[in-house]
């Protein structure tokens, strides 16, 4: 491994170290609450010390053999998906909130799949992509389908398996980051914006069918229960005494975090899921305006860093790994952060790096790890062209 | 290099698409924390910090009851009960198999359960079998409300019968528990033994809404002793609910529902403590409760001297069950009841009011005292007095007039007379021997009869039936007499006749009926000298005692209350006083066989109410007062439907030697 000066990026570990003590504080915050029995801070702040070590083993790996790993590490990670799918109600793969997608290892803990999954999907993404465009050098639209296709049926198994668990927020996440890969892999303008297009033609034919033929929306389409969280979401006074709650009392911690915050530790609104999915609401109560957009700076500066990574690499694998992560991140951030301010319905989506949760947080972990891996080879394939 | 380029080429521009479309998202939600935190922030801030008052209150006890020589009377003693409360979602199927939990741990009378409980409950048990019951062809004619009532007509005795003790202690339970609204404590248990106290606590966990809370329940230490009369506590009734509510009660207060605890419920009522919290939206309590001590209710102390009431109590059994007992058994088959209301006739206190009710089934004398202020009798002769003051107030008669007392026979050949004929009397000779034929003068001069030549100068009869009670509603006679209870009798009021016959009985006390308690008030005014006196049983009222046996600082005094005076001069009182000691000293005194050597001295009248003539079936009844020169002591004595025996004048007599040996001691606070 060669090291090089400029390539030990100080700036992009200390954002890093940022984000963990966010995490550390806003969990401590929230478990004071007293609404939970256990240390919660303890056990992600131990969670961070067990990914950085596994991630430094990932630093060790070179990207050939990334490469080659990455089709085991993708059949390995479907064959357990299929298997949660698979499996009855088990002890080891117990059905928790509705969903089967946990693994319980016997004195390790409980294990989200879906989670590494992402990560493993953006690798084989990136290696299908690149595979493709090693083989064809033009970029027509024909290869474009072809490239289209060879994506959406890499995705499309993990995304099936994890529907099934039923778990929407996470194919959701899956599904944006093979949109991203299709952006980046060059994939021709023309079916980018077709698919925006057919994206943006569905949602809104579902809002006509709602308006205009309610029977046969409420029939055929989505049940009234399933549409609470859009009702919650809409108009959250309207139902604060149901779906609606956890944004009512999300939106008044924020909202009563004012501009400067409460303090540390001085947060007084009651939030249920606080240490996990809603701990932003915790953060942006006590930070104010000025922590949450700096908490927010953070994760754009975290971004900015992998996004300068990918233009100064020259493998076309090493950019497309690193929009994958870009997508997993930004989608992740947005979605989690815009859930509790109202901006997108809820969904159980983590905020990376700060919510507690070992598989989410190992993910985020080795995903850091991997851009940071490209930022240390970088010197390899500078002088690359030169041998 | 060339190949490299071409593939080069894509990826910053998309990269850099990438990047922007991630920096239009992170502005989205920089834009939308601005207006939530910023913008929208002061007004969650108000929201959070928007508090809801919530309030915890402790019952305190109620005020004690003290008798007349501030012996404790009515007492509280602290229990603990068995609380439960359920929410608005609370199923009967929960709170069924819940009660079947509590019923494990908690012993629960079921002798308040009525016969439509039980069935209700049969019904409930056997669901599909009672439907069975009604065929479905009748089941769709009814309604839904008639179709429960057919199902509640077809569970049979047997059926009934068929509840084991388990079941019906359930159902007991059930019920307590179904009482009352969503969440508000209901008691299922009041009293909970030790045991029982301690094994709910331990399955607290398994008895939702279920608890244990201290409270206070009535002690008398006279027990039975005018129990009646001081009244129950218990539940705001429904349809009172939002009058105590208006008054600060809570819906699980108890409260005094009858007689004095009700009269005087707002100064026994203690002040709950409470601590006044302020909880932010989540519920938090915000800093330190506000805390007002509560204290236990005022005490009040009665005129009722419990020892005298305690031994006016057992003269009136004892002579009941003299004369139903030997040779006049028979004859009194009929007699189950006898009053007592003894008061001081110039401040209006009570000092006792009694009862004695027999029953027939069980052969038991219960106390009743509650009688002598909503039964109403006709109570004879004993009215007399105001007979001839009406008279004498309207100018019928004077203190001279006499009438030759004769049978008198009119025209239609009808014959009326006194018990004996006396001859030519006055007025107080009329009352010493109870002469009818005196008062029906009376009431012929008032109607407007010439009885010598038996005809009518100026007929008006209903004129002499509204002269009469006119008069006798200023001795309190068919009006409130002004007790303080929540309510009392005011008598039964006969009506109006064009019959003379019938206004001449009113003038013997044989058409109105009245209290008991009225006819005290009547002869108190005679001996009070016209001052009619609103009777009470409130003497004072002291705030709580600190100390046990010490009372109070003392708040209010009762002072007597003039109701009004007889319009009429002393001297026409003069002769009814004249009169009334006749009846118990002079030769043809009618009590003055048993009255005529009391050194107290009394002054009455006696009366007998003829109330099925044929069987000779009789009110027996007695008005005195004593000394008749300076009267301390007013009672009236009623002894309803007796044949054989003077009951009536045996009781007052053992009544007013009670009270004057027991004043000779120094027990009385007079």
């Amino acid at each position: 491994m060669k090291v090089r000066e400029g390539q030990w990026d100080r700036g992009y570990l200390l954002i890093l170290l940022l984000l963990a003590c966010c995490s550390i504080v806003s969990i401590y915050a929230a478990q004071e609450t007293a609404q939970y029995v256990e240390n919660f801070a303890a056990k992600q702040a131990f969670w961070y010390v067990f990914g950085i070590a596994i991630s430094i083993l990932l630093l060790l790996l070179d990207f050939q053999q990334i490469r080659r790993l990455s089709l085991y590490f993708y059949l390995f990670g479907n064959a357990v998906l299929l298997m949660l799918v698979l499996l009855p109600d088990v002890s080891f793969a117990p059905i928790r909130n509705g969903a089967q997608s946990w693994l319980i290892v016997p004195g390790f803990g409980s294990i989200q799949p879906s989670e590494f999954m992402k990560l493993i999907l953006i690798v084989f993404l990136s290696v299908v992509a690149s595979r493709h465009l090693e083989k064809y050098q033009e970029s027509s639209l024909k290869e474009s389908w072809l490239l289209v296709g060879k994506l959406l049926l890499t995705s499309g198994i993990p995304i099936l398996l994890v529907l099934m668990q039923p778990d929407l927020g996470t194919a959701l996440v899956m599904i944006g980051i093979t949109f991203v890969m299709m952006l980046v892999a060059g994939v021709h303008w023309k079916i980018i914006s077709g698919m925006l297009a057919m994206g943006v033609l569905f949602v809104g034919s579902f809002v006509f069918t709602y308006f205009q033929f309610p029977a046969f929306f409420h029939a055929h389409l989505l049940k009234e229960y399933q549409l609470g969280r859009i009702y919650a979401w809409l108009d959250p006074y309207g139902y604060r005494n149901g779906e609606g709650y956890n944004l009512v009392s999300s939106l008044i911690a924020v909202g009563s975090g004012e501009f400067s915050g409460k303090g540390l530790q001085q947060g007084d609104v009651y939030i249920a899921e606080a240490h996990s999915d809603f701990i932003f609401p915790i953060f942006a109560e006590q930070f104010g305006f000025i922590g949450s957009s700096v908490l927010i700076t953070l994760f754009f500066l975290l971004i900015y860093k992998i996004t300068s990574t990918a233009l100064k690499v020259i493998e076309p694998f090493e950019s497309f790994l690193c929009a994958g992560v870009i997508a997993l991140f930004s989608i992740h951030i947005f979605e989690n952060i815009g859930m509790t301010i109202g901006v997108v319905p809820i969904t159980g989506i983590p905020l990376p790096f700060i919510s507690y949760g070992g598989s989410a947080l190992i993910t985020n972990l080795l995903a850091a790890a991997l851009i940071y891996n490209i930022r240390l080879r970088m010197g390899d394939y500078i002088f690359k062209p030169d041998h | 290099m060339k190949k490299k380029k071409k593939k080069k080429n894509h990826v910053p521009l998309r990269m850099n698409v990438l990047f922007l479309g991630v920096f239009l998202l992170f502005s989205v939600l920089i834009f939308r924390l601005g207006f939530v935190q910023i913008v929208d922030g002061e007004e969650y801030h108000r929201a959070v910090s928007s508090t809801e008052n919530v309030t915890a209150k402790l019952d305190a006890p109620r005020g004690k009851i003290y008798d007349d020589t501030n012996q404790i009377a009515v007492d509280n003693k602290p229990i603990y009960s068995i609380t439960y409360t359920r929410n608005q979602k609370t199923t009967p199927e929960e709170i069924d198999a819940l009660a079947k939990k509590l019923s494990l741990y908690i012993s629960k009378s079921t002798k308040s359960l009525t016969d439509r409980d039980k069935k209700d409950y049969f019904i409930y048990l056997h669901k599909k079998e009672m439907e069975k019951r009604v065929s479905a062809s009748e089941r769709k004619k009814l309604s839904d409300k008639a179709y429960n009532q057919r199902l509640i007509d077809s569970v049979t005795k047997k059926d009934l019968a068929s509840l084991t003790k388990k079941q019906l202690k359930v159902l007991a339970i059930k019920s307590e528990m179904m009482r009352g609204y969503a969440l508000s404590p209901q008691r299922v248990k009041m009293g909970a033994t030790q045991e029982e106290i301690a094994v709910v606590s331990e399955h607290l966990n398994e008895l939702p809404g279920v608890d244990v809370k201290p409270d206070a329940q009535r002690t008398y230490p006279f027990k039975g002793t005018f129990k009646e009369l001081f009244g129950q506590v218990k539940s705001i009734p429904e349809n009172a609910l939002s009058y105590y509510q208006s008054h600060g009660n809570d819906r699980t207060d108890l409260i005094g529902t009858s007689f004095i605890e009700a009269q005087y419920e707002s100064l026994l009522r203690g002040k709950k403590s409470t601590m006044h919290y302020v909880t932010n939206k989540s519920g938090k309590p915000v800093g330190n409760p506000d805390e007002t001590d509560g204290t236990r209710g005022n005490d009040i102390s009665l005129t009722v001297n419990l020892k005298l009431q305690k031994q006016v109590e057992n003269i009136i059994e004892k002579r009941l069950k003299q004369v139903k007992s030997g040779g006049t058994a028979y004859a009194n088959r009929d007699l189950t009841e006898a009053y007592v209301v003894m008061m001081n006739p110039k401040t209006g206190a009570i000092l006792s009011m009694a009862g004695k009710q027999y029953n027939k089934d069980t052969g038991n004398y219960k106390n009743a005292p509650y009688g002598a202020v909503y039964n109403s009798f006709a109570m004879g002769s004993a009215v007399k007095g105001a007979t001839v003051l009406t008279g004498l107030q309207s100018g019928a008669i004077t203190p001279s007039t006499h009438f030759y007392d004769a049978p008198l026979v009119f025209g239609d050949g009808r014959k009326m007379k006194s018990f004996h004929s006396l001859g030519n009397i006055g007025p107080v000779q009329a009352l010493e021997a109870s002469s009818n034929v005196y008062m029906w003068n009376i009431a012929m001069k008032l109607a407007g009869y010439d009885y010598p030549h038996k005809r009518y100068i100026d007929k008006h009869v209903e004129q002499a039936f509204r002269t009469l009670r006119n008069s006798y509603s200023q001795f309190g006679l068919g009006v409130s007499t002004g007790v303080d209870l929540p309510s009392e009798a005011t008598g039964y009021n006969t009506g109006m006749s064009d019959q003379l016959a019938q206004a001449m009985f009113f003038a013997i006390g044989q058409f109105d009926t009245y209290t008991p308690l009225q006819m005290a008030q009547y002869v108190s005014t005679i001996a009070n000298n016209g001052y009619r006196m609103q009777p009470h049983f409130l003497k004072e009222v002291r705030e709580p005692s600190v100390k046990d046996g010490k009372l109070g600082k003392l708040l209010y005094k009762f002072e007597p209350n003039v109701l009004n005076r007889l319009e009429m001069p002393q001297r026409y009182i003069d002769v009814v006083q004249q009169g009334f000691r006749q009846v118990m000293i002079g030769s043809k005194g009618t009590a003055a066989g048993i009255f005529r050597n009391k050194t107290y001295n009394p002054a009455g009248k006696t009366g007998t109410a003829e109330v099925d003539k044929k069987s000779g079936l009789d009110n027996k009844t007695l008005v005195s007062y004593a000394p008749y020169n300076n009267p301390e002591v007013a009672i009236s004595v009623v002894v309803p439907k007796i044949r054989e025996g003077q009951t009536n004048s045996e009781i007052a007599s053992d009544v007013l030697d009670t009270y004057f040996k027991m004043k000779q001691k120094g027990e009385l606070d007079q």
